[in-house]
């Protein structure tokens, strides 16, 4: 199994331990990551606001490249997922514009090949199947209370997974032995960029998220988005000092948790780089 | 903004309804039946001065100023929970997308939102690099009081490494800035 | 060719449908010249009386033998054209059409480029129209009797105008007992009628009327034949009980081995799965036939062999007979009307309202049977975890109008919702809130009706719901359902916070549907409701001659115009059957003798069963009076020894190269 690693720019800066755990995950299930040579932003969420077409371009280089690789691309962060989605499908049903971005392309030597999208959730479900994980993991796991915290971008508007009440994370948990909490919210939005800039109508949305996660009684969340890990972790003391409410809980990115659960350690995941420690259940019932 | 009284015609703009639905996300904005799903899903609805449907609406009807100057666009956090729900398939959160493309470049988006300045900043930064150091680009597009109010928040992700000013650029970045100005002109 | 052709050509303007885009007087020009042509001529309504007759004054003037009209689809006027032929002394069969208006007029843009094509359609009718002979109609005798399919409230309305007129009906029901939806109802709008007040002295007309043959737990599973002469096949399910013996005491159901309601083996059909039931039971205490029945997957002596048997006991009649096997009935009829109704979407499809997952979301037909006198309750609302609800919000358009389950409007919900809405707060005094996204009051007495309601103090709030949560944000909204919406009129967003939710789903086809339409040889539309002939002016009849649509298997319907259709479905098929023979169209195949090899292929391609084969000649035989012109046989034969009348080989070979040769400039 070969894939075309496509980290994104605020993997790099922001996320060098969530980097770490996909990293070190994918070592462990025997999974080839090939970084794409000379990568490109994306785009995020704000080159679209000044233009469609810079918005498709900046992607659709970066999977010219992937495709020199493999045919599937990783993907780890959710906004880089859309992206990349997107400029597949819009080259695909729009033919103006596929060409005058392939045509773009072309003149800098790059050929255009549609290759397959895939998230680290994707990579698990569909290469190493639940069933071998759940061998693999020993129900490490066992006495947990996991909120599977899915966010916007990995199952809306495109994803293999139903769009509000997505499954995937649940089912591989639950392999694992943890307890999934229901939680209505798991595919509300935490406010992506407007959280992270610090606005407080962001940040009550990630209030409403944790706080109804306490409720709940969860042990940890776990996220497939960077920017949800973000924002659902770092502003759990100002959320404190502006609702009064203590709504403290560690938040962790899907590859960290699975990696715990399979056995690995908390450095090579960067879990000791958490703001909000997170213990493993046997050492929280040994102290 | 809240519209009360009089709507007048000379307000209306037809060529504004037309450059919506040529966009690649405006097609369908006519096939809308005013159902306010969107606005039932949207988890900040209550915080826009104009609900997304009543948005659609006034596009639709080519009330261009009042569309472009609110703040609805810019306070969309493009969860796309509209968009899976719509019953009449519209891209709620691509419409968005492309109000922000119109007002920015009419110059009408509300001064004291921040996503319009991180907008610029972004692309600037791309435009340049090819790669973006996101907290940078943030902090430039929040100010002096803005970046003062998140120091503590940065010292403490410094702290853990996750968090680095360091400028990132790709190995050539005179490739893609051709690239964008040939698609994008700019 | 059998004569000198004479042929008349007629361009039809059709108004402006046809002649603002074709140049008519153009085509009739370029037709005057073709060989064989002896008038060619526009007019403005073709199908009119003075269109008619035109071609009438001309056949008998220029002694024509062969007519071309050049108008619209024959299936609009096919008929009408030959008619008029027919009155002039000719045989009208030498007539044909060639439909320059859905083909040409109504695709093409460029008035050139339509004006060519009309003139190759018209080029190629020309030359087939010379290859046609005289054909005689078949008169075939039509049986007298009627299947009607389904015996909800439309074919109950259906069988008993039948009936009445001194037909036998055959009335076939999958269900143990008549009644249909209808029978779940307490009230029906907008009179507020107690529906089983209505309903069963209908049901139980149909139980004694001399000429109904009521099969109830029965499904039709064969049908041969053609209009007026149709043959089925219907399966009776063993209830396990002599109808002829049982007088639906209920002694038999009280003494079953079950007494622990609770623990009762099946969801309960009629309500619905609001309660259990036995493996003995009856549907309903209205129920026709009132006779019981036994569910071999639930009662313990048909599954293990092995039982107290205290339900044989208990029979004073010995009704009980464990040995009744399933019954095959052979019918014959002259027609068929299918009212197979509807069934509301599974809203498990649509997991954002709750439905299944929290106890108190309801769905509409639920909330039905909880109001009925019948239903386990007694009519009383209490909610599943035992409360009375003093809140409730109820949810017009659940996978209506939306692209992404039901594209159309299910029409009957928003008066349903009202109706629903004023009943649950007659019950329980709670205010209720309606959340819609237009309040369709079209029927007599329905914008009254919304009046009233909404006089009464419901809320009604225009928007549609996206989701119901328990997530609560205020203690006000602890344990209970949450409504988000969009308040459209008042431009603002709100949460209600409710006891209970009903949701009005969707109506699509009932179960089966698709299947049955392919038993029947009917269409079925995008959305796999029975196809109408036309949606105005044939709203009854299926595409299938003999064949006719009553309620909601046609579409979505309230039950004034599921009766109304009915009725309708009954007058047409007694037409039908009154008239006592059909002409069928003799476009059927034939085996030229000396050609056929006795393959047998066309055989088992002939989709009706109409070619036999005659092992002593060793050749194929055409039935003709099973033979529908499908033209399977003549294209599969390999040595072209099957031909079928109105397409033989030479008459569509002629009609192609007509075409070529218009299409070169010839």
């Amino acid at each position: 199994m070969k894939y075309a690693y496509y980290p994104g720019c605020t993997m790099k800066t922001s996320y060098p331990h969530v980097e770490k755990s996909i990293l070190a995950l994918a070592k462990h299930l025997g999974v080839n990551l090939q970084e794409i040579e000379d990568w490109n932003c994306c785009g995020a969420a704000e080159v679209v606001n000044i233009s469609m077409e810079a918005s498709l371009i900046l992607p659709a280089r970066v999977l010219s490249l992937a495709s020199r690789i493999s045919d599937k691309v990783l993907v780890p962060c959710t906004e880089c997922l859309y992206n990349l989605k997107r400029t597949l499908i819009t080259l695909e049903e729009r033919p103006s514009l596929r060409e005058k971005i392939v045509g773009a392309l072309e003149k800098k030597g790059l050929k255009w090949k549609p290759v397959k999208i895939y998230h680290p959730i994707d990579m698990v479900i569909k290469d190493i199947g639940v069933e071998k994980i759940k061998e693999m993991g020993k129900e490490r796991l066992k006495g947990l209370r996991v909120v599977p915290y899915y966010g916007c971008l990995l199952t809306r508007p495109w994803g293999d997974d139903h769009p509000l009440y997505p499954t995937s994370m649940d089912e591989i948990f639950e392999a694992l032995g943890a307890e999934i909490v229901d939680y209505p919210l798991k595919t509300k939005c935490c406010g992506a960029a407007l959280t992270a800039s610090g606005d407080e109508r962001g940040l009550s949305l990630t209030y409403h998220l944790l706080r109804e996660a306490k409720r709940r009684k969860a042990d940890v969340i776990v996220v497939p988005c960077t920017l949800c890990q973000f924002n659902l972790e770092v502003f759990q003391n100002r959320i404190k000092e502006r609702w009064g409410e203590d709504v403290s809980i560690p938040v962790l990115y899907f590859t960290q948790l699975l990696g715990l659960a399979l056995g690995l350690g908390e450095e090579e995941l960067g879990v000791d780089k958490l703001l909000v420690p997170f213990k493993m259940p046997e050492r929280r019932g040994g102290k | 903004m809240s519209i009360v009284g009089f709507l007048s015609e000379k307000q209306r703009d037809r060529r504004f309804t037309e450059q919506l639905l040529s966009s690649p996300e405006g097609s369908k904005i006519l096939e809308c039946i005013q159902c306010g799903t969107c606005s039932s899903t949207c988890p900040l609805s209550h915080y826009m001065d104009l609900t997304p449907r009543r948005l659609i609406y006034l596009a639709r009807e080519g009330f261009k100023d009042l569309v472009l100057r609110s703040r609805t666009p810019w306070i969309c956090a493009s969860c796309f929970n509209c968009v899976v729900l719509c019953p009449a398939g519209i891209d709620i959160s691509g419409v968005m997308h492309a109000l922000r493309r119109l007002a920015l470049a009419e110059g009408t988006y509300p001064r004291d939102e921040v996503i319009p300045a991180l907008s610029k900043s972004f692309y600037d930064e791309v435009f340049r690099h090819g790669k973006v150091n996101e907290a940078k680009v943030a902090l430039a597009a929040k100010g002096l009081r803005g970046t003062l109010s998140m120091m503590g928040l940065g010292l403490k992700l410094w702290r853990k490494g996750r968090m680095s000013l360091s400028a990132e650029k790709t190995r050539s970045p005179s490739e893609i800035r051709e690239m964008l100005r040939e698609v994008a002109g700019s | 060719m059998v004569d000198e052709p004479r042929i008349g050509v007629y361009v039809c303007h059709c108004g402006r449908n046809i002649a603002g885009v074709v140049n008519v007087a153009e085509v009739a020009e370029y037709a005057s010249k073709l060989p064989g042509v002896v008038v060619a001529r526009d007019y403005m309504f073709m199908c009119s009386q003075g269109g008619q007759q035109l071609i009438q004054d001309d056949i008998r003037k220029y002694r024509l033998n062969r007519i071309v009209v050049a108008s619209c689809s024959p299936n609009l006027h096919e008929k009408t054209f030959r008619r008029a032929a027919k009155g002039a002394g000719l045989n009208p069969y030498n007539v044909h059409m060639a439909n320059i208006r859905e083909q040409v007029a109504w695709v093409t843009e460029d008035p050139e480029e339509a004006t060519e094509k009309a003139k190759a359609l018209v080029r190629g009718a020309v030359e087939r129209v010379k290859h046609h002979e005289p054909l005689e109609e078949k008169k075939v005798p039509v049986k007298d009797k009627v299947l009607i399919v389904g015996a909800g409230i439309a074919g109950i309305s259906a069988a008993l105008v039948c009936a009445n007129a001194g037909k036998t009906v055959y009335l076939v029901e999958k269900e143990p007992s008549i009644g249909g939806m209808m029978a779940r109802f307490d009230k029906t709008f907008p009179t507020l009628d107690c529906a089983s007040c209505i309903l069963t002295p209908k049901m139980n007309e149909v139980a004694s009327h001399p000429n109904i043959k009521l099969l109830t737990y029965s499904e039709v599973v064969d049908v041969e034949g053609y209009v007026g002469n149709f043959k089925v096949k219907i399966r009776k399910k063993p209830r396990y009980i002599k109808e002829d013996l049982c007088i639906g005491c209920g002694d038999c159901v009280e003494a079953c081995v079950f007494k622990n309601p609770r623990f009762y083996p099946k969801p309960d059909e009629w309500s619905l799965g609001l309660k259990r039931r036995k493996p003995i039971y009856i549907p309903f205490p209205q129920a026709v036939p009132r006779v019981a029945v036994i569910d071999p997957e639930a009662c313990v002596y048909l599954k293990y062999g092995k039982c107290a048997q205290t339900c044989v006991k208990a029979c004073s009649r010995n009704a009980i007979d464990f040995t009744q096997k399933e019954e095959i009935i052979d019918v014959e009829v002259g027609a068929i009307i299918l009212a197979t109704g509807y069934k509301t979407l599974d809203l498990r499809k649509l997991p954002q309202y709750g439905y299944g997952k929290y106890p108190n979301v309801y769905s509409a037909p639920e909330v039905e049977v909880l109001l009925n006198a019948s239903g386990p309750t007694g009519g009383e609302v209490v909610l599943r975890d035992g409360r009375k609800p003093e809140s409730i919000a109820i949810i017009h358009c659940v996978g209506s109008r939306d692209e992404k389950y039901k594209k159309y409007c299910s029409r009957i919900c928003c008066m349903a919702a009202l109706k629903l809405a004023h009943l649950l707060h007659e019950r329980t005094g709670a205010e209720i809130y309606e959340f819609y996204i237009d309040m369709r009051a079209f029927g007599k007495g329905y914008e009254e009706f919304y009046r009233r309601v909404a006089g009464e103090g419901v809320h009604l709030i225009r928007g549609k719901v996206s989701e119901i949560t328990d997530a609560a944000l205020t203690p006000e909204e602890e344990g209970k359902l949450i409504v988000r919406v969009e308040d459209t009129l008042a431009g603002a967003i709100r949460r209600i916070p409710v006891d209970m939710v009903v949701l009005m789903p969707a109506l699509e086809p009932a179960v089966g549907s698709r299947e049955l339409a392919k038993l029947f040889g009917v269409s079925v539309d995008e959305n796999s409701w029975f196809m109408e002939r036309h949606p105005k002016l044939a709203p009854v009849a299926s595409l299938t001659d003999g064949v006719f649509l009553a309620g909601c298997a046609q579409g979505p319907k309230d039950i004034p115009d599921s009766v109304m259709q009915a009725e309708g479905a009954a007058g047409q098929a007694l037409a039908l059957i009154d008239k006592g023979y059909v002409e069928l169209e003799p476009n059927i195949a034939y085996v030229d003798e000396e050609k056929c090899s006795g393959c047998r292929i066309c055989v088992g391609l002939c989709p009706f069963g109409a070619i036999e084969f005659d092992e002593e000649r060793g050749k194929a035989r055409i039935v003709e009076a099973l033979c529908k012109g499908c033209g399977t046989c003549a294209a599969s034969c390999p040595s072209a020894a099957i031909q079928q009348n109105l397409f033989k080989d030479q008459q569509v070979m002629a009609e192609i190269k007509g075409v070529l040769a218009a299409m070169r400039g010839g």
